[in-house]
């Protein structure tokens, strides 16, 4: 028998008595715990309390595994913290002045808004849910009819031809599978533009994706003018449709074969089941992780939501709709006058209104769409100020703790993904906080050292291990402070406006697919700059507040490890905000397949290793070294799958490179015909398979310290480059002479 | 303080047009009232037998060699030097040169005609004596100088102190040493170098006679001081035909209340009579028909309100009768309340009336212990900016009462935010040593040779080294000349040190926990009887009606008014057991005290012939030696107690024949009525020795040595014991939290561990209800 196993308390009769003492019991304890937290014990006592409490969290976290040790585990954490502020808020608010005390609760708002998210956090990660695909039924006339809705703007046409390649090649009958490119940027009100080249271009765009659709079987649909924005156009293409379940892809996520075969079947299962949602798989690097050279090692950013943190929200029935790669039941849309639009983040707000109106959701954590990240950190930055603006607007105007129909767990979670934006305040004051004492000697922290060391630090250790116990494998330490840092200064204004006029925002759409010829420092750099010359001026102030006033040594040297870790943070956002060149728009993802490629009559056996939508890599025996030359045309075979084996793909070689033992081959698809375009498009996007297996090369639990040496590692050699091209740069214009350089 | 306290003396036009001729009719009726005032026989002298050794007294006090006739004004009186100086301290003077001071104290009351010193002291017998000499200083007055020979080490001498230098007041007594051991250089600190005075052996005396009290109000502040060499006498005279009641049981208490602050921190005697007492003063207290055979005429016309008046005792005019009076009980009771607050801050006039009084939430507290968490300048506690000069000079001393319920377990730490300036050419290894109730707790090194200026230098003192009650904190800067070299003229202009008054000392936000019984704590602030020190959260029940019985309940509340410098005006007193939620202290003989209070107490002074016996009183080890493991099981047993509080040790139950007889017994536990409450007992076999019982506890000797939960002692051969024999609680823990909190204190690893296990329950309780949410796999 499992130690661990609980019994299930749904399989106790309803009359139980052990049924009906439990809430009681459970209360009790609840109360107990409360009371340990109010106790008023002596610091000796709180350090006992602390010490065994964190013997516990190293004993636990080896059974992570476990869902009893996991809730036991966070239950403790969650105690140390409720301890932490009791004690934060009751004795360490102290009036010495008034510019003190004003600071001092600025620092402690951010705390709280730390410690809200923190606890919030744990709730909606406390069992997060393992749904898996459900298979469909074997008699195909009960499948729903599907509607793919592809709302574009401005993307280029290639892009959005795999897209539609790819929806058109999803496994699902036919006749029960319609595809609508829904036009934004060919509406009659652009090609009324009165701006001429705006017109012709708008005119252009429209013959020229009408012909798209018109070549592949998908329906063009646009509309007369862009009203609502992104939710306006899909309901446009609600009203140009009937399909039963409404999917929507974004114009550069191009899905896998299996998508609808693998998230139809819980629409079937569950006829409350409004929304499905599956994860956003990209298959470049965002800006943060191409500067700093983290995609093929690093769990990327987005993994933490869609491997953890929707899978919590799916627990308590509260997954919501991220815009894309998910699909909806029309009937519902319908009741609610389908995508809601009052904000900029249309998906949250739609699942808000349906959730409300007692409908559920589900979250499959299998990526199966690919997607592009933004290439810059404008962009980036651009994307993040409309998700933290949309989301302050549902926070705003449709606040989940109030609005009616919500379960409690609902609306905790929805409230945790609102006030989760609020990260821009915090992160801002942290940032600044040291200066307070180091430069200026406010007292804004009331402790001695024992009391910090009994209350704070038991805090600060659990706040690491529950990051680590919930998220280690796909984010690691420290990763969701360099995130939040680079975000913080700009989203912080963005939050402030839609306060002000919480209607104000608009929907802005996010550019993808950019190229960057050259390096360059980031136009956004500037308050880094800042940031990081104060907190190195604090140190300095630090050192010399050790040496002339030593009594103050605790105060200062805990001041000090917060500036340098704020230095240390900073330095990776210099790496960051050096923006390394990108003239690749079709990132390659790495690849395992065992091929076969054929040049004239004779066939050699090849490993593919990468691919992307305009070529591939492999690697051959480097004996025919001679035989794989530039501008060589060549066929590929995947021997093993019958669609790859039967039909071949050309390809037309650009480059070869003799490598330890193997020869490396770059080559790019030459299609002759659609069918062998289509065969392409499913050979690059139509396996899902291929994305978990490429997040599982890189999701792995890296440790606290080691996360730190990581990004501390980093942060020194890129902050290292970002400075030499400063001064490189500097250099060139001080001779003036043009200055261009590239690291890549 | 906002205290409305209108004392209205009798206008000039009022004398001379009304009062005068009745001025002049008022020697007549004083001669007629002397004929009918009650007066009984004379009480035996309360003073010190001269033959008993000297024994420590927190205040200067004499021995009268002969008891104070009414008649006989000439009195002589004996103050050991002992008792001007802290217990069980030597006089010790070392190094090249020494002074120590110390302060007398001479009343106004007493017309000295003698004025003596006898000194015992004993030199180095490695001293110079041509160069080494010892002068006595009284007032800045050289009154005597001896040589410090090493061929006659112990020395006994009779100095005459000319009654010129002898002032009113206190009189600054200083031993100044020159010693030295040779010709030539030396080293100024060698060892060798010392003369010890014996402070037992050595006293004042003088002869005297006491002089008339001038009969006016204003002149109580100078009459009735700290200044005695004797314990203060005086009698609580109640006319009242009928029993004593509750009414006059409070009265009593406010006056003595009032006459103890007004001995600052002295001891005193009181009595209690239907008449007057000869030979002490008097303190009539009734309405004005209660008290009529003891006013004139005039005086009974004059009373329209709260009275309080002077005069001389019929029969002896060194001895003054204050009446408190009204024209009924409720203006009796604001006129007592009256002397009892306003400490003789009386208008300079025979007789007054209280006419309005209104009394602040919170009364003045002379001792008012740092609010804790707190900021005070070091003016806010009596500090005034000092410039400390040269080397083996005095220190600074901050005087802090700290609350009751400060709890030693607190791992805070104060704060001293130090403004000083110290001057150039100090060696390096000059420092401002730190010293808390005389520990060594930190230091500064003064380490710049240019001198230097501290602004907001901080330094940590551990609450730890805080006790509740008086603390004094010392500030001792030792400065070293840079050039020291033996045989080197040393310049010691430059050690010069200033500590400015707006240093601050922070108090942290320290854990406020009472573990009682602490009769430790209860000597020291008279917590928790003087929290709020008004005494509103305090009872005091008296349990026989007798005279002794009540004077001992009173010169008890007196001795807790002097410990908390403040009046309990608030108190509950009364014969009858009080119902309410107080801090119950009772007093009387040991078979009027009601059984049923004992029943949570460990032991009980009714139980004749059955008491615990203590068999081991040996303090049990924080640690044993043990192996790691062991120790760490260890760590889930009970922590040592607090530490100034005795463990509770073995005891031994057993049946023997004894009973108290002589023994006076203070004992205090936890309330058997209301939980978290004490029960503070103070008894003896009879009322009679009660009250001899509580005159001794107010020596320094008994009354700082009290501590555990139980004080057994004797007045004849003076003994005391105390011990730790019952369990602890803490103060005002009613409800859930503090309980826990108190169990968690107790057994911090223990609960820690519980604590733990409750989380987990929690979690497998979360995780019992989460599997209940389960989402069943669809089919």
């Amino acid at each position: 028998m499992n130690f661990f196993s609980i019994p299930h308390l749904s399989k106790l009769p309803e009359d139980s008595p052990l049924r009906k003492a439990l809430p009681v019991l459970f209360a009790g304890i609840f109360l107990l715990v409360l009371i340990a937290c109010a106790a008023s014990i002596t610091t000796r006592t709180q350090i006992s309390v602390a010490v065994v409490a964190i013997a516990g969290f190293l004993i636990l976290r080896n059974f992570n595994t476990n869902e009893t040790v996991r809730v036991v585990f966070l239950v403790l954490a969650a105690f140390l913290s409720v301890d932490y502020f009791y004690w934060r808020t009751f004795s360490t608010l102290t009036f010495h002045d008034p510019i003190s005390f004003f600071f001092a609760l600025v620092l402690y708002f951010a705390e709280v808004y730390g410690f809200i998210v923190y606890l919030l956090s744990i709730f909606v990660n406390i069992d997060p849910l393992d749904r898996k695909p459900l298979p469909l039924p074997e008699d195909r006339s009960a499948w729903p009819t599907v509607d793919v809705m592809i709302p574009t703007y401005n993307e280029d046409p290639d892009l959005l031809e795999v897209t539609l390649l790819s929806a058109l090649e999803m496994e699902y009958p036919r006749e029960k599978l319609k595809v609508y490119l829904l036009d934004d940027g060919g509406t009659d009100q652009w090609c009324a533009s009165e701006d001429p080249e705006r017109a012709a271009a708008a005119k252009q765009r429209r013959l020229q994706l009408q012909a798209l659709c018109r070549q592949w079987g998908a329906h063009y649909v646009t509309r007369p003018r862009n009203i609502g924005s992104k939710a306006g156009n899909i309901n446009n293409g609600l009203e140009h449709s009937s399909g039963e379940l409404v999917v929507v892809f974004d114009a550069d996520h191009a899905p896998t074969n299996d998508f609808l075969k693998n998230t139809v079947g819980w629409f079937l299962a569950d006829p409350k089941m409004f929304l499905v949602q599956t994860p956003h798989f990209f298959v470049n690097p965002d800006p943060i992780e191409k500067n700093l050279q983290t995609f093929q090692t690093m769990p990327g950013e987005n993994e933490m939501f869609y491997k953890v943190i929707q899978r919590g929200l799916d627990y308590w029935n509260s997954a919501f709709f991220c815009g894309s790669a998910a699909l909806l039941r029309r009937k519902y849309l319908k009741e609610t006058g389908g995508i809601s639009g009052e904000t900029i983040t249309e998906d949250a707000e739609t699942s808000l209104a349906l959730h409300a109106r007692g409908y559920n959701s589900a979250f499959i954590a299998r990526p199966m769409i690919a997607g592009l990240s933004p290439e810059t950190l404008t962009s980036f930055i651009g994307q993040r100020i409309r998700w933290a603006q949309g989301m302050v607007q549902i926070f705003i105007l449709k606040n989940p703790l109030l609005i009616p129909g919500l379960t409690l767990p609902q609306r905790l979670c929805y409230f945790s993904s609102c006030f989760f934006w609020f990260f821009a305040y915090a992160r801002v004051v942290f940032i600044l906080a040291p200066l307070c004492f180091l430069l200026f000697g406010l007292k804004i922290y009331d402790a001695n050292f024992v009391d910090f060391a009994a209350f704070a630090v038991p805090h600060l250790l659990a706040v690491f291990m529950v990051s680590d116990f919930l998220f280690g494998r796909v984010r690691w330490s420290f990763v969701s402070e360099l995130y939040e840092l680079i975000q913080s200064v700009f989203t912080l204004p963005a939050i402030l406006k839609v306060f002000m006029n919480p209607r104000a925002p608009t929907f802005k759409v996010t550019s993808k697919g950019e190229t960057l010829g050259e390096d360059y420092i980031s136009p956004l750099a500037k308050p880094f700059y800042i940031f990081l010359i104060l907190n190195t001026i604090a140190l300095v102030f630090g050192i010399g507040r050790l040496i002339f006033t030593p009594e103050d040594g605790f105060p200062t040297g805990v001041t000090m490890l917060w500036a340098v870790f704020n230095i240390f943070i900073l330095l990776a956002a210099m790496g960051t905000l050096f923006e390394r060149r990108q003239r690749r728009a079709t990132p390659r993802m790495p690849v395992h397949l065992a091929g076969r490629v054929r040049i004239g009559a004779k066939t050699y056996e090849a490993d593919l290793r990468d691919l992307s939508n305009h070529g591939c890599g492999f690697v051959v025996d480097p004996a025919f070294e001679t035989i794989f030359h530039d501008g060589t045309e060549v066929e590929l075979s995947i021997p093993g799958d019958p669609r790859f084996e039967r039909q071949k793909i050309h390809l037309v070689i650009r480059n070869a490179r003799r490598e330890i033992g193997a020869l490396f081959v770059g080559a790019q698809f030459a299609h002759r015909t659609l069918d062998e375009m289509k065969l392409k498009v499913a050979l690059v996007n139509g396996s899902s398979q291929r994305w978990i297996d490429f997040q599982t090369t890189r999701e792995r639990r890296l440790g606290v310290t080691r996360s730190a040496i990581f990004l501390l590692t980093l942060g020194i050699r890129y902050s290292l480059q970002h400075f030499g091209h400063v001064m490189l740069m500097t250099n060139a214009r001080r001779a003036g002479k043009p200055y261009e350089t590239s690291t890549a | 303080m906002p205290m409305n306290l209108n004392l209205n003396p009798p206008t000039r036009r009022t004398i001379l047009c009304v009062f005068l001729p009745l001025l002049m009719l008022s020697g007549a009726a004083q001669l007629h009232a002397q004929n009918r005032v009650p007066v009984i026989p004379p009480a035996p002298p309360a003073v010190t037998d001269p033959s008993t050794p000297a024994v420590g007294i927190a205040v200067p006090m004499a021995t009268p060699t002969a008891t104070p006739e009414p008649a006989n004004r000439v009195q002589s009186m004996r103050l050991p030097l002992r008792r001007l100086i802290p217990l069980d301290a030597p006089i010790m003077m070392r190094n090249a040169s020494s002074t120590y001071t110390v302060f007398v104290p001479q009343s106004a009351r007493f017309e000295s005609r003698t004025y003596n010193l006898r000194l015992k002291f004993t030199n180095s017998i490695a001293l110079l004596g041509e160069r080494s000499v010892l002068r006595v200083v009284m007032n800045d007055i050289i009154v005597a100088q001896f040589y410090l020979d090493r061929t006659k080490p112990f020395n006994e001498v009779d100095i005459d102190v000319p009654l010129s230098v002898v002032q009113v007041g206190f009189n600054r007594l200083q031993f100044i040493v020159a010693q030295h051991y040779t010709y030539k250089c030396e080293d100024p600190s060698a060892p060798e170098l010392y003369t010890e005075i014996d402070p037992d052996r050595s006293y004042l005396s003088t002869t005297g006679e006491w002089k008339p009290v001038p009969e006016r109000l204003s002149f109580l502040r100078w009459w009735v001081d700290e200044k005695f060499w004797v314990p203060y006498q005086f009698n609580i005279c109640i006319p009242s035909s009928g029993a004593m009641s509750d009414l006059h049981l409070a009265w009593g208490a406010i006056v003595t209340q009032g006459m103890a602050l007004a001995v600052n921190n002295q001891p005193f005697r009181v009595s209690t009579a239907t008449a007057l007492r000869p030979g002490m003063d008097n303190v009539v207290i009734g309405t004005m028909n209660e008290l009529t055979p003891f006013l004139t005429a005039t005086e009974a016309g004059s009373i329209n309100g709260s009275f309080l008046a002077i005069k001389s005792l019929p029969g002896d005019p060194t001895r003054c009768m204050i009446i408190v009076s009204g024209r009924n009980e409720q203006e009796v009771s604001q006129t007592a309340l009256a002397l009892g607050l306003v400490n003789f801050g009386l208008p300079d006039s025979k007789y007054a009336i209280v006419d309005q009084m209104t009394l602040p939430e919170a009364a003045y507290v002379r001792n008012a212990p740092v609010q804790v968490p707190g900021i005070y300048s070091f003016r806010q506690l009596g500090f005034r900016t000092t410039t400390i000069k040269g080397w083996n000079t005095s220190t600074y001393t901050l005087r802090v009462y700290m609350p009751g319920d400060i709890s030693r377990d607190d791992m805070s730490n104060a704060e001293l935010r130090l403004h000083f300036v110290y001057g150039a050419g100090l060696r390096k290894d000059s420092v401002l040593n730190v010293f808390i109730n005389g520990q060594f707790q930190t230091a500064v090194r003064l380490k710049d040779i240019e001198g230097a200026t501290h602004w907001d230098h901080r330094l940590y003192l551990p609450m730890q080294a805080f006790q509740p009650g008086l603390n004094e904190i010392e500030l001792a800067p030792k400065m070293v000349p840079l050039l020291s070299n033996q045989c080197e003229i040393l310049q010691d202009e430059n050690l010069q040190f200033t500590l400015y008054e707006d240093s601050e000392f922070v108090f942290p936000k320290a854990l406020r926990k009472a573990r009682l019984p602490s009769l430790g704590v209860f000597s020291q602030t008279a917590f928790p009887y003087s929290y709020p020190p008004d005494g509103t959260e305090t009872a005091v029940h008296v349990t026989a009606t007798n005279a002794d019985t009540v004077c001992a309940a009173w010169t008890l509340m007196g001795k807790m008014a002097q410990i908390s410098g403040a009046l309990l005006h608030r108190t509950e007193i009364s014969f009858r057991l009080p119902k309410s939620k107080k801090n119950l202290l009772v007093v009387g003989p040991r078979d009027t005290i009601p059984a049923d209070l004992f029943a949570k107490a460990p032991v009980s002074p009714l139980e004749t012939g059955r008491m615990r016996y203590v068999i081991s009183t040996s303090p049990k080890p924080e640690k044993y030696a043990a192996s790691p493991v062991e120790e760490f099981l260890q760590k889930f047993r009970n922590l040592p107690s607090e530490r100034g509080e005795p463990e509770p040790p073995s005891t031994a139950n057993m049946n023997m024949t004894a009973d108290l007889i002589d023994d006076i017994v203070v004992t205090q536990f936890e309330s058997p009525f209301h939980t978290g409450y004490p029960v503070t007992v103070a008894t003896a076999w009879d009322a009679a020795n009660l009250l001899a019982g509580m005159n001794t506890l107010q020596e320094r000797e008994f009354w700082d040595r009290l501590a555990g939960d139980l004080a057994v002692w004797n007045t004849n051969p003076k003994s005391l014991e105390v011990a730790q024999v019952g369990g602890f609680f803490i103060y005002k823990a009613t409800n859930i939290v503090t309980r826990v909190s108190n169990r968690f204190d107790q057994q911090p690893w223990f609960f820690a561990f519980i604590v733990v296990v409750v989380l987990l329950l929690l979690g497998i309780g979360a995780r019992a209800f989460l599997r209940k949410r389960e989402h069943p796999e669809p089919k």
